[in-house]
């Protein structure tokens, strides 16, 4: 029996894919590379790690980025949930008009509104920094917080809320013994989807970072523009696992949802014993 | 172990209102409105304390928007409620003295069979020891002692109704709404549940207000039903009440399927009996609902169960039809059979009975004091049919 040839489309899509990873594989491949000039591999050696940990302005960097992260996800959680629970409650028309809102914010180019964050910070004189990075980074994170919240609480049955209020709960109990930890895997998702993106911003950080906060990703272009080093490659590197870190949790947190993430950790301690 | 049926009670505990004079529930000209629905519209009850209350009707009468209300989970758009005297008309849900299980038990996912239970308990502060003592009572009324350190989702459909029941028991409300709370579960567990729910409110004593758009479930637990329609009481009064004197073709439709012979009144005997002339019977004296008026078009309703295969004798009216088709249930048999004037009858007979057969015309017969006259209201008729 004669194999037959494999379809089309699966060669076409190997081929994207191999043309898509090898920049990835290349800037892996690199930064384990002896040599200094990017021209073949000549041998492996973690070199290269530790020069990027130990420099100063990489490290500074790597704080600042983790400021912004933390400050812009935070923010951005809050309008999340409350604009989430807002919409429930909204009538059909405040809610189309509130989805085009949060979607403007997804579409429209970063660069556009990083432009007006910064005409509108000059003008109120808002200094520039790690809070005016974090407030850009804010515009389009909340969209996506937003979209992930909704799409959990669209998910449960408001009755749940209604029988906690039954049973004696005032609004703020309702929330913080109801609805809030139905949320969480939700909110842990969107958290790690917009430390991602915070970490690989450059646009609002370059725009609104002025001269007194530079996060690593601003860091990389500076770099990139002199010269590619292997130091470049191995803080990719470095930039990518922490990428890939925080995706694979958000992912695992989805898959184990329904069940619940502490369910399951209590069947495997059970199949233990 | 004690002898006596562990009873609950309820008013015990430390702080817990002395028992308010008057009906336990008081409805006066409630209503809803959802712009030009008028999903309930204009309901007087009174609920007396420790009574077993039902609210029955198709889909769309308002009887959940009603349940609702008391709840304080829908605003009323007119109209005032009174729980034990006082008005609650105004008040958030979790300040009234009520308590509801939800149809489909709303018990909290992330939290234990326990803390299900102890929710409203931890709500009001109550001490650690009292929370324990109250929550071990309630999972041995609902009989789910051993099952506390599971979740809602590792209990059966059953299970997690008597954890919603328990969880609303605690609280020890001096109402208990329940929402359709046996809707989501089979025949067979409905049949077990009807007859816990009906002990436990029987040794708790609280005020039950139950809807379902089951009659039977309706007939088989409740004290009084009001069947409703369209947003408003149709007929208020015991299930004996209601089957055997409805005051509407709807209500005798909804209340079990029922032969409805088209008649009109020919003569007033008192308030209350009438002489009435119907298609392929002729004239006959039966008791119906007061106040009809001689030549009004009415109905006179006679149910399958009366029917027998006999000739026409004294104190007895009846006519000859055709049997078209036969149903088995069970232990009776369901005769569907068609008069001479081509109307449907129908007729339930026990299995051991002389043997019936389709095709064969019968003699049929029923006796004028199992007979009431109402109304015609084929409009009603219908919306009954429908459910």
């Amino acid at each position: 029996m004669r194999r037959r040839l494999p379809r089309p489309t699966s060669v076409f899509t190997g081929a994207v894919m191999i043309c898509l990873y090898l920049p990835i594989i290349a800037v892996v491949v690199y930064s384990v590379d002896k040599s200094a000039d990017l021209i073949g591999f000549t041998g492996f050696t973690t070199h290269w790690y530790s020069v990027a940990f130990h420099d100063p302005q990489v490290r500074q960097d790597l704080v600042t980025s983790l400021e912004v992260a933390a400050g812009s996800t935070v923010i951005s959680l809050a309008i999340a949930i409350c604009a989430g629970l807002w919409t429930r409650g909204a009538s059909p028309r405040a809610r189309r008009i509130f989805d085009g809102l949060t979607y403007s914010r997804i579409v429209l180019p970063e660069i556009v509104f990083a432009l007006g964050l910064l005409i509108l910070f000059s003008k109120l004189h808002v200094a520039y920094g790690v809070w005016a990075i974090i407030f850009g980074q804010v515009v389009f994170n909340s969209a996506y917080a937003t979209i992930i919240i909704q799409a959990r609480l669209a998910s449960l049955s408001g009755t749940l809320e209604e029988a906690a209020a039954d049973l004696g709960a005032n609004r703020w109990r309702v929330f913080r013994r109801v609805t809030f930890p139905l949320l969480v895997p939700a909110v842990l998702v969107a958290a790690l989807l917009m430390i991602s993106f915070s970490f690989d911003d450059v646009i609002v950080a370059q725009f609104l970072g002025g001269s007194s906060a530079e996060p690593i990703s601003v860091l990389l272009l500076g770099m990139i523009r002199l010269h590619v080093t292997p130091e470049v490659n191995a803080i990719g590197t470095g930039l990518m696992l922490i990428t890939l870190l925080t995706f694979s949790t958000a992912g695992l947190i989805t898959v184990l949802r329904p069940t619940g993430a502490g369910q399951f950790l209590a069947l495997g301690r059970r199949a233990a014993k | 172990m004690s002898d006596a049926s562990p009873a609950i009670d309820v008013h015990a505990g430390a702080g817990s209102p002395t028992p308010a004079p008057g009906p336990a529930v008081r409805l006066v000209d409630l209503s809803r409105f959802y712009g030009e629905v008028r999903a309930v519209d204009g309901i007087d009850v009174e609920i007396g304390d420790g009574e077993f209350f039902s609210m029955i009707g198709p889909s769309g009468c308002g009887k959940t928007t009603t349940l609702r209300m008391i709840a304080g989970l829908v605003e009323p758009s007119a109209g005032r409620i009174e729980v034990s005297g006082r008005d609650v008309t105004r008040l958030r849900a979790h300040r009234r003295p009520v308590n509801t299980v939800f149809q489909q038990y709303a018990l909290f996912p992330h939290l234990s069979i326990f803390e299900n239970i102890a929710f409203g308990l931890r709500e009001r502060r109550v001490s650690r020891a009292e929370v324990n003592q109250r929550v071990g009572e309630m999972l041995e009324l609902v009989d789910l002692v051993g099952r506390e350190k599971q979740r809602p989702s590792q209990l059966s459909g059953g299970q997690q109704q008597r954890v919603a029941l328990a969880r609303s028991l605690v609280l020890r409300p001096e109402v208990l709404l329940l929402d359709e709370p046996l809707g989501a579960l089979d025949l067979k567990l409905r049949k077990q549940l009807q007859l816990q729910l009906k002990r436990i409110q029987r040794e708790v004593g609280i005020t039950f207000v139950y809807v379902t758009h089951d009659q039977e479930e309706a007939f088989f637990m409740s004290d009084r039903v009001a069947i409703m329609r369209d947003g408003r009481i149709e007929q208020l009064g015991s299930p004996r009440d209601v089957y055997q004197r409805p005051a509407t073709e709807f209500v005798a439709e909804f209340v079990g399927a029922s032969n409805r012979l088209e008649s009109t009144v020919v003569e007033r005997h008192g308030d209350d009996e009438y002489e009435v002339e119907a298609d392929g019977v002729g004239r006959f004296r039966a008791r119906g609902v007061p106040g009809l008026a001689v030549g009004q078009s009415s109905c006179a309703i006679v149910r399958p169960e009366v029917i027998s295969a006999e000739p026409v004798s004294e104190g007895r009216a009846g006519l000859s039809a055709t049997v078209t088709d036969l149903a088995y249930l069970g232990h009776q048999i369901s005769c569907l059979m068609e008069t001479p004037g081509g109307r449907p009858l129908s007729m339930t007979v026990h299995q051991h009975h002389s043997p019936v057969e389709v095709g064969s015309t019968y003699e049929l017969s029923w006796p004028l004091r199992s007979v009431w006259v109402l109304a015609r209201d084929e409009a009603g008729a219908r919306a009954a049919e429908k459910v």
